[in-house]
């Protein structure tokens, strides 16, 4: 892909520069850019921009796909397999089966037990970690494990612990605060054993698969001591494949599959793929991420282009004149295209060069935003800003790409304009073959509008739907406006498009439930085409808002303030763009930020049922509801059994696991978890609930559940098929849908069931707390006072504020993006500006020489300003508001949550204020300088 | 009293080490309701004179008053201002609004001096009528002819009824025919009492003026009747 458009990019600029060794075209086009050095800055800049943005967003993509599977480098090194026994007493003989198999494509076996346990600090006010996995392994084995000891994670570990020694890996010496030597405490199957800290060592490689690596013999007698129930120990061999970390995990199928041959003789042994299986999952996370990404990003990246065109456009026109000359004295059109491509090239290949350091430098800022978003101590995902040379080739090469496009474009075209015209700057006259290329052009855009609508209804295509019916209407102007006239033409397809873009939804609902994020970038588009075509079709009312402006007194700089933009329609039109867009995706953003941000409360409410903490320990060690109400505070509790299942769907190979959540009628007794539908028959929640308590057929599950990228969603009454531990099939009926579950209970189903037919995990509650007692005191009291069974409790409220907050986070992270794209339009304002004070010298001059003070010049560019970016928020924010209500109240998702739309005034207040006063403070130097031109000199120009 | 006096007006263009003396020490007084026309040389000071009489461009030296103002003594707003009020402008290469309808143009000098819209465009219109462009007037400029827009030029520069009209080369883009009925409507406004200094460079069109001024070399070499200025400096 980078080649192709590396190739496409060279392509276009490579005739420019070869052009170039032509020695008059070479000397025309430089000296035109060193001769206005400050306006060939501008439009280097500008066009920078646009390179820069689409830099950044490719910067921030390869920064999470690399952070995701960067966790091959903390947690996993060379660990490609994972080959798990049932019972830890037989990990010797698995070791010894793996190690006899004597396959070419393994380098490394090693055994290792291992179990989550609680640690804790001790001494005075002692912290502690809920969910620490502890580890046997001999660092020796360990160090040749994947053949070079420099890269095994244990390099530096020296000797497998001996008494009560730990090596314990740096992120969780790190949030302890723990040194070489001090003491921590290991709690497991409800015992305790004090150890001394030998080491610290880097969390990196197979060292990071677990976090404390204690003493031979360590866990088999936390086992033996113990007394509580629990989960075993985790026994398994680890397996490294030939070959480098990552070209290692390629060969992973035919591993399991020796693997699994080689361990045929043994009982409860499983063949876990843990690296393919989890770059695998970092590739899907990475992409579902980027996509997004990339899709809010696109708008910032469509304002980019539309820079780069309107900068070019732009300089074309005021070339026009010279490049008419040119014509005339002899110069053929295929020279006049060739010298300003020489000088756009020169601009094309700076700005190319300047924006892929200074994108670098934005994709930066945003991966920190990013991390600090994201950054969890405990995480072993970490956003290391990775932009790669591949993609930073790819996002330069369509920079260039598109700015050589534009360039050639508008050479060609100018180079096809009547020579006299040119010369004296008038309109074009129409020509025969003119008209041809424009009907023929008008019908194939017909067509294509006719074949995107179809392909998009018949074939379900969301995107090619969207934009189908617009295409069509815009296309169609040329054909109609001899008849109808210009601004009738211009405002039906403006209206159209609109209509289209607003209700497409409604119109096409089969064809838009699965839309993706391309399809809102669509939209957007479509949109804003639509609003600047309505608006620049409007002339009659922006005459009635000059007049109505006069007579507040500010007569002839408003009137000189919107002349201007309304009769550079076409240039007008891409700035508009260039502000709606953004604008437009910015509310769109905050309308839903908001909604998240006014629901935490309701959210908490809706999956709480009308317990105030929800208490995790760990299950190896867990607490009992006795320990739990024991706890001061503490006034009631409500025990869960929680455990996968595996879900039969159909059209699908293999079962889906879910989550189960088995309750008794202990739940019920301060209210129930919210409901967004329910089974006919019964009347409230409480009575779907209590029938699920005692009736083993009957789920109520998440908005999600089993969902898939693609797949059926399931609503109530369905029937669906749970595989029970023995492998038997249970029918079962979908009684009933969440409102919400922020807290991850997945499925509802009776204690009974999940007790009978699967392997529950045990110490989870949901907690009540005495009144006059604060929530958040009593989970502080469950987390220090059980810590040695894991226990993390948080109030209701907390949790799904973290969860909020996490998607706010994101939601921010691409408003600030987005921001970028403002920051575009409001270059691109500010650049037309500078250009206009250039274009219109003469024209200021003649204004002072009649005796317009230079106020009324200043005044009239700052007018001018603020109406382009007040037109483009206005056009933005309201598009964003119409379709962010169309989505909420069409959507099925924001139908079963109950979320209603919400006036964003914070995010409304930033989209109209920012961007206003930005404007106008762009607008400040050109007017000034506007304001300087002494008359005389002014008539003087050129 | 003149309605304009210029006494001893000197203006030097620097630009590096070069300095050009594009007046040097310029005296001259116009009367109201004179037709002046101004000749010389390309290159010799005429449009600079204009300029500097008008307060468009600075002087080095002298004073410039119009109707007993000093308008070099002035700030810049109030010399704006003074040029509102009591000038017009009439220019070779027209310097019509190129956004802006023909009326819209000629309106401007009205709206300038804060007249009502409305009864600023009903001024325009008639004034346009009188300039023979009554159907005319929703035209932008490059819907019209050289001719035309000149027309128009002139009625934005009588719409507000200035004290003094300048007029610079009025008639250099225009073919003979047209140039005349621009000619003919500045004499015809002249005739009505509007006083009128214009440059030009055509030795047949000093013959409609009054009044004709010389000038080579930054300096007046010649202030009195057309019909008695010496041949060999009038063929310029």
């Amino acid at each position: 892909m980078a080649q192709v458009a590396l190739i496409t990019a060279l392509v276009l600029l490579v005739p420019a520069l070869w052009v170039a060794r032509k020695a008059t075209l070479r000397r025309l086009a430089l000296r035109n850019v060193v001769a206005r050095p400050a306006e060939a800055v501008l439009v280097t800049v500008g066009t920078m921009l646009g390179t820069a943005i689409i830099v950044a967003s490719f910067a921030v993509g390869d920064t999470i796909r690399e952070g995701i599977g960067g966790v091959v480098d903390t947690s996993l090194g060379p660990i490609d397999e994972s080959v798990v026994i049932e019972d830890p007493d037989q990990l010797l003989t698995l070791h010894q089966v793996v190690s006899g198999m004597g396959s070419s494509l393994v380098d490394g076996v090693v055994p290792v037990l291992s179990l989550p346990t609680a640690v804790t600090t001790v001494g005075v006010d002692p912290i502690g970690e809920p969910d620490v996995w502890i580890a046997e392994i001999d660092f020796d084995e360990a160090r040749v494990f994947g053949g070079d000891p420099e890269t095994s994670g244990f390099a530096t570990a020296g000797a497998t612990p001996t008494e009560d020694e730990a090596v314990v890996i740096s992120s969780l010496a790190s949030r302890l605060a723990l040194e070489r030597g001090d003491q921590i405490e290991v709690h497991a199957y409800g015992t305790s054993q004090t150890f001394t800290v030998r080491q610290v060592v880097e969390r990196y490689s197979a060292a990071g698969y677990n976090a404390v690596y204690l003493p031979a013999g360590t866990i088999a007698a936390f086992a033996a001591d113990a007394a509580a129930t629990g989960q075993p120990p985790r026994a398994e061999v680890l397996v490294s494949n030939s070959g480098g970390w990552t070209s290692g995990a390629g060969l992973s199928e035919q591993v399991v599959a020796e693997l699994e041959e080689a361990v045929a003789g043994l009982t409860g042994v499983q063949v876990e793929p843990v690296k393919s299986n989890l770059l695998d999952q970092a590739a899907a996370d990475g992409n579902e991420f980027t996509t997004l990404f990339n899709g809010i990003g696109a708008f910032a990246v469509i304002a980019g282009i539309l820079l780069i065109v309107n900068l070019f456009v732009m300089l074309a026109e005021e070339r026009k004149t010279s490049l008419g000359v040119m014509r005339a004295i002899g110069f053929s059109r295929a020279q006049v295209t060739k010298s300003f491509a020489i000088e756009g090239a020169v601009y094309a290949a700076t700005a190319s060069v300047v924006g892929v350091a200074s994108g670098i430098g934005i994709g930066w800022v945003l991966v920190q935003v990013l991390e600090s978003i994201f950054f969890q101590e405990s995480s072993s995902v970490t956003f290391t800003y990775a932009p790669q040379l591949e993609s930073m080739l790819l996002a330069a090469a369509l920079g260039l790409g598109i700015t050589m496009l534009t360039i050639w474009a508008t050479a060609t075209r100018i180079s096809q304009f009547n020579v006299i015209a040119a010369v004296r700057d008038l309109p074009q006259p129409p020509t025969r073959r003119g008209r041809v290329r424009v009907t023929v052009a008008s019908l194939l855009g017909v067509a294509a509008g006719a074949g995107l609508t179809f392909l998009g209804v018949s074939q379900e295509v969301a995107e090619a739907a969207m934009a189908g019916v617009p295409l069509a209407a815009f296309s169609m102007v040329p054909l109609v406006r001899p008849w109808a006239g210009e601004k009738i033409t211009g405002l039906l397809a403006g209206v159209v498009a609109l209509t289209w873009g607003i209700l497409v939804f409604s119109f096409l609902p089969d064809v838009m439930r699965e839309a993706e994020i391309s399809v809102f970038v669509v939209q957007g588009v479509v949109l804003v085409a639509g609003a600047v075509t309505v608006s620049a079709s409007a002339a009659v009312l922006w005459s009635r808002a000059v007049d109505l402006m006069s007579r507040a007194g500010s007569g002839l700089s408003s009137r000189l303030g919107l002349v201007y933009p309304l009769a550079r329609k076409g240039r007008t039109g891409l700035l508009l763009g260039m502000f709606s867009l953004v604008v437009f995706t910015i509310t769109f953003l905050a309308v839903f930020a908001q909604i998240l941000s006014d629901e935490t409360r309701s959210l908490a409410d809706d999956s709480s049922a009308g317990y105030d903490i929800i208490a995790v320990s760990t299950p190896f060690n867990p607490a009992s509801a006795e320990q739990v109400q024991a706890i001061d505070g503490v006034d009631a509790l409500a025990p869960l059994a929680v455990s996968p299942a595996e879900f039969i769907v159909e059209g699908r190979e293999d079962p889906l696991y879910w989550r189960v959540t088995g309750f008794d009628e202990t739940l019920l007794q301060f209210g129930t978890p919210a409901l967004a539908e329910r089974l006919n028959g019964y009347e409230t929640d409480r009575a779907l609930f209590e029938a699920v308590a005692v009736d083993p057929k009957l789920l109520v599950v998440d908005e999600f559940f089993l969902d898939e990228v693609g797949g059926q969603r399931h609503g109530v009454g369905d029937e669906i098929v749970m595989l029970t531990g023995e492998g038997l099939e249970l029918e079962m009926t979908i009684a009933g849908v969440l409102a919400s579950d922020f807290t991850f209970a997945g499925s509802y189903a009776s204690e009974e069931l999940v007790a009978a037919n699967l392997e529950p995990r045990l110490g989870r509650y949901y907690v009540s707390v005495s009144s006059g007692d604060d929530a958040e005191n009593v989970a502080g009291r469950l987390n220090a006072q059980l810590i040695s069974h894991g226990m993390s409790a948080e109030t209701f409220d907390s949790a799904v504020e973290r969860e909020v907050s996490q998607t706010l986070g994101i939601f921010r992270l691409f408003q600030g993006f987005l921001s970028l794209g403002l920051l575009i339009g409001i270059a691109g304002l500010a650049v037309v500006l500078v250009r206009a004070v250039r274009e219109r010298r003469r024209a200021i001059g003649v204004l002072r020489s009649l005796g317009a003070q230079s106020k009324t010049v200043r005044r009239s560019f700052l007018i001018e300003s603020a109406f382009v970016a007040i037109q483009g928020v206005v056009i933005g924010a309201v598009l964003g508001l119409v379709t962010a209500y169309q989505v909420i109240v069409n959507s099925d998702t924001f139908e079963t949550s109950g979320f209603e739309f919400s006036w964003p005034w914070l995010g409304l207040a930033f989209v109209v204020i920012v961007p206003t006063v930005a404007a106008l403070l762009a607008a400040v130097l050109p007017a000034r300088r506007a304001a300087q031109i002494t008359p005389a000199v002014a008539l003087r120009t050129e | 009293m003149p309605i304009l006096s210029a006494k001893n007006v000197a203006k030097t263009y620097r630009s590096g080490n070069l300095e050009v003396n594009a007046l040097r020490g310029v005296d001259l007084d116009v009367e109201a309701g004179e037709f002046v026309i101004v000749m010389g040389p390309s290159g010799n000071g005429k449009t600079t004179l204009l300029n500097c009489l008008s307060g468009l461009d600075e002087i080095d030296e002298g004073t410039v008053e119009i109707e007993g103002q000093s308008i070099h003594q002035l700030s810049d707003r109030k010399r704006t201002r003074s040029r509102a009020l009591t000038m017009g402008f009439v220019f070779q290469a027209y310097n019509l609004i190129p956004v802006l309808s023909a009326v819209e143009n000629a309106e401007l000098p009205l709206l300038v001096n804060g007249i009502s819209p409305k009864s600023a465009r009903a001024r325009a219109a008639e004034m346009l009528g009188r300039v023979g462009l009554g159907g005319r007037m929703g035209h932008r400029p490059n819907e019209l002819s050289g001719g035309e827009q000149q027309r128009v030029t002139i009625a934005r520069a009588l719409v507000a009824e200035p004290s003094i009209v300048w007029a610079d080369e009025p008639t250099g883009n225009l073919d003979s025919e047209t140039a005349a009925s621009v000619l003919g409507l500045l004499t015809e406004v002249n005739a009505d009492g509007q006083t009128i200094v214009m440059v030009t460079h055509e030795s047949d069109i000093a013959a409609m003026a009054d009044r004709l001024v010389l000038i080579r070399d930054g300096m007046v070499e010649y202030d009195g009747a057309p019909s008695t200025a010496p041949r060999r400096l009038e063929a310029v």
